[in-house]
């Protein structure tokens, strides 16, 4: 008890006991490769992005511009779990604007590396800048691909079949 | 109210003459038009309807689905049920079997929260995502409302339906006020869309103030989506079955294509009993999708600069910040004479990473002493009691701030509903339940 009662002080804001817990994540700029001339970047008929990485083994995924305009503004960013696997079409987030949750869909099977934490916080990067896959840019998560991934990749439109696709759904 | 014994006598009445026996077969449901009501009145599993339908239907069909709910209180798909949510109060109202009178649920789709009782209608419609409109189907439910003779309804600039009721004002012309009477809440997938909305017909509305004032809201700031206040009103219908009547008519006029479709109503056994239904309603009954799914906040028991909004006063000298993410703790600050004992920073450490809904109970973790010192400001020395000790962490960590008394009560009504629709699931026969059941995303339910 008396060990007790001689630690007991009026409490005073520099002693501020704290935790931090190492699952408190800060996102660390990692400055994406700004040469992006290796990448091939490719749409679903979903309207969700994906920039594969001239390895062939890890990409970048995201919705498109013409989707972000579309939902409005966007209020939460709901994004996908680290480390899991899915495949191509599952729900892996959703965006929510003007009272609608619109489900995100994994453009190609594949397993979720890194998720670009920053938009929980700026959801609004997703309306300024959804197809940017630097840091402070719109793009949900990074993903490793296997070879399923690789085969639903050739699936996808190409930039210019994506612009004619959305010209056609606007009809 | 609903007492128990209401509760259980209530039922829609089936109003329809066609009683399919299994209305939603893959046939069914890949009909161009259709059109369901609901037997059940249990919203997890309604909600989980709602869901299979709008997951497995043709991706060109459009779909009329109407059902009411039990008591209980309703939160958007991104939102924080320690902001939105009286815990304490919801929890205060156990009836029998260890339910809830307002069960807690989050749904799939987007928006804010409301509470739903008898005396509301859910009316939902799906339909492709290509002609996806927000204020179309609400339109549709304003003409079914104006059939039905009632007046001054409109949908607003936050696609709600609204009603304009004329106030009587003393000797100068009457003015009018605007009331809300149905919201509304979208779900997008691939292909297809979801507006659903809740209409007060006869609800009761002393419930709803009180359910909606959160006491922790002035001592968080949440990521994710928060409800906007509206004042309310009924539409002054006794009978639901005579507004689903009229939804269904206007729905028809809306899709002439889809005039001669028949009602089927989905019976609650029938549901229960599909695969895909059934793991809808164990994902919503989960703590893991109730709690998990809160998008992170940050609880600051005195104003900061970031929010730096002034506090109602807390019971004792006391500062506390933690910080929360999917309902786990990242984050924990204190200055508190009742955190310098020896054990301190162990019982800290323990609350970091722990899911605010699974800490197994603050007072006990932070009982450690039967008696506490306090010097106080004139310089006497004040002692206090575990009891007293107790009180004031759960005030901070518990009943009041984070609801973790409540949370027990929550999870354990989530449990009990979930071995109750079982129960039915398996045929009302009688069934040895097996604690090891309940098993789901790899964690046991919450106690």
């Amino acid at each position: 008890m008396a060990s007790i009662a001689r630690c007991l002080r009026a409490a005073r804001p520099s002693a501020f006991a704290a935790v931090r817990s190492s699952a408190s994540r800060t996102v660390v700029a990692r400055p994406f490769s700004v040469t992006a001339s290796n990448e091939i970047r490719k749409y679903t008929k979903e309207h969700e992005w994906i920039d594969l990485a001239a390895d062939k083994k890890t990409g970048v995924i995201g919705i498109s511009e013409y989707a972000a305009k579309a939902l409005g503004d966007l209020v939460y960013v709901e994004l996908p779990e680290e480390g899991r696997t899915v495949n191509k079409g599952d729900a892996i987030g959703a965006v929510e604007s003007v009272k609608s949750a619109a489900d995100i869909n994994a453009p190609v099977s594949c397993k979720i590396t890194q998720i670009n934490l920053v938009l929980e916080e700026k959801p609004g990067n997703l309306n300024q800048v959804p197809e940017d896959d630097s840091h402070g840019g719109g793009w949900i998560a990074k993903v490793q691909v296997d070879e399923q991934g690789l085969q639903d990749f050739e699936t996808l439109m190409d930039s210019e079949q994506y612009n004619e696709f959305t010209a056609n759904e606007d009809h | 109210m609903a007492t128990p014994a209401i509760r259980n006598a209530w039922r829609i009445r089936s109003i329809f003459q066609t009683r399919h026996a299994r209305p939603i077969t893959t046939k069914a449901i890949s009909q161009k038009f259709q059109i369901y009501t609901s037997s059940s009145p249990n919203p997890y599993l309604n909600l989980s309807i709602e869901h299979h339908l709008l997951e497995k239907s043709d991706p060109d069909s459009t779909i009329l689905f109407l059902y009411t709910n039990d008591p209980c209180v309703v939160i958007g798909r991104n939102q924080n049920p320690w902001t939105e949510v009286n815990l304490p109060q919801l929890a205060k109202t156990r009836i029998k079997f260890g339910q809830l009178k307002h069960h807690l649920v989050r749904r799939r789709s987007g928006g804010g929260t409301v509470v739903h009782d008898h005396g509301n209608a859910n009316w939902s419609v799906i339909f492709p995502k290509d002609v996806f409109d927000r204020d179309k189907h609400a339109l549709m439910v304003v003409e079914a409302l104006k059939n039905m003779g009632i007046k001054g309804v409109k949908v607003n600039e936050r696609h709600d339906i609204v009603q304009e009721v004329a106030q009587e004002a003393e000797g100068s012309e009457s003015a009018s006020s605007t009331y809300k009477i149905s919201g509304s809440a979208y779900k997008l997938t691939g292909k297809r869309a979801l507006h659903h909305g809740t209409l007060l017909l006869n609800s009761n509305l002393k419930d709803i103030s009180g359910l909606l004032r959160s006491p922790a809201a002035p001592f968080i700031v949440a990521q994710g989506v928060e409800s906007v206040r509206s004042p309310v009103c009924n539409v002054g219908v006794e009978d639901n079955t005579d507004f689903y009547h009229a939804v269904i008519d206007q729905f028809k006029a809306m899709y002439p294509d889809g005039r001669s479709v028949e009602v089927k109503e989905v019976e609650q056994q029938e549901a229960l009993n599909h695969d895909n239904i059934w793991r809808g309603v164990q994902e919503l009954l989960s703590p893991k999708w109730l709690w998990e799914s809160t998008p992170k906040f940050r609880l600051s028991s005195h104003p900061t600069p970031e929010d730096p909004r002034p506090r109602p006063s807390p019971p004792s000298n006391f500062f506390l910040t933690l910080t929360a993410r999917h309902a786990e703790i990242l984050d924990l600050q204190t200055d508190s004479p009742l955190f310098r004992s020896p054990n301190h920073a162990a019982s800290l450490n323990f609350l970091l990473q722990q899911k605010i809904h699974e800490v197994p109970k603050y007072c006990d973790l932070l009982e450690w002493d039967s008696y506490l010192n306090f010097r106080i400001d004139n310089g006497k020395t004040l002692t206090l009691r575990n009891e007293s000790v107790a009180s004031m962490c759960k005030w901070l960590l518990g009943d009041d701030m984070l609801a973790t008394g409540p949370i027990r009560g929550i999870n354990k009504s989530l449990k009990t509903k979930l071995k109750e629709l079982k129960h039915c699931r398996d045929g009302g026969k009688p069934l040895v339940l097996d604690e090891d059941a309940f098993m789901f995303h790899g964690r046991r339910f919450g106690d």
